[in-house]
């Protein structure tokens, strides 16, 4: 009822709570914190906890943050190519299912990279386990991209392993 | 100043809602149009509450808004994947399929 895992969840949704609540007074913070701490134990079973998350140092921080910027750019450029796709007169798609393998070792990372995958216009993750994704791509090209995306080489690096000795 | 950057970033954003519905109509099965939301959700939206948060500026309703996009890009995969792996699992829109995992690797996806 009070480990680590539900106090901070308690703490992150109540900080929330006053933030759209937009005022501080006593009366928003106690209403706030028990009503987060009720949230919190109803989902207890579904809750990430802190070992679960990979790179909470320093130098994880970082690369997290490369990977935000990254992926705000992998954003704006594959709508732009999607968009003349989709607007040039024959709109030449040759849409096919490729299968990657999976790298990641985490849960939280797969996640994070098959929502990645799924939010960059043209490629769409269909499936996923533990070894494999299945991706959907609207091109051979963006099918192509998919394999070894910058995004993925980020995680993996975030995650600690070497990508080095596991390409080769 | 502040106007014109807002202006042109919902000008933008107005036009990638409005390629998405053309590729919603123009596409022709259930991946390939799913492709064609997302592109709304991501940029379109994105880029609609950007110019929202810049006209309010640091404010209590700006913070909400990037709250709003927060949400919205955190739902929006998930909504998109579950429709798209309904369909793939139960064989509705048959796909070419392209291996590039080398080995099996004993996944269960086929």
């Amino acid at each position: 009822m009070f480990t680590r895992t539900v106090m901070g969840w308690t703490a992150v949704l109540a900080v929330f709570w006053v933030g759209l609540a937009g005022a501080i007074n006593p009366q928003v913070v106690v209403i706030g914190i028990l009503g987060s701490w009720l949230v919190v134990l109803a989902n207890r079973r579904s809750l990430l906890s802190l070992e679960e998350c990979p790179g909470l140092n320093l130098r994880g921080m970082l690369l997290w943050a490369q990977y935000g910027l990254c992926f705000l750019a992998e954003l704006v450029k594959s709508n732009i190519a999607v968009a003349r796709l989709v607007l040039s007169p024959r709109m030449e798609i040759t849409p096919r299912i490729v299968r990657l393998p999976g790298r990641l070792r985490t849960e939280l990372a797969r996640v994070i990279l098959c929502n990645s995958i799924t939010l960059t216009p043209g490629t769409l993750t269909v499936d996923m386990d533990e070894r494999a994704f299945a991706v959907h791509a609207i091109t051979e090209q963006a099918a192509l991209g998919a394999r070894d995306w910058i995004m993925e080489q980020l995680l993996l690096r975030i995650e600690g392993t070497d990508v080095s000795r596991e390409r080769g | 100043m502040r106007d014109a950057i807002v202006m042109l970033l919902i000008a933008g954003g107005t036009f990638f809602f409005a390629v998405g519905a053309i590729g919603l109509l123009r596409l022709p099965d259930v991946f390939t149009r799913i492709h064609a939301t997302t592109k709304c959700d991501t940029l379109g939206a994105g880029l609609i509450l950007a110019a929202l948060m810049i006209h309010d500026g640091w404010s209590v309703p700006s913070l909400k808004v990037f709250m709003v996009l927060a949400f919205l890009w955190a739902t929006n995969p998930a909504g998109s994947h579950l429709l798209a792996r309904a369909v793939y699992r139960s064989g509705e829109a048959p796909v070419e399929v392209m291996d590039l995992t080398g080995t099996k690797g004993g996944s269960q996806i086929e």
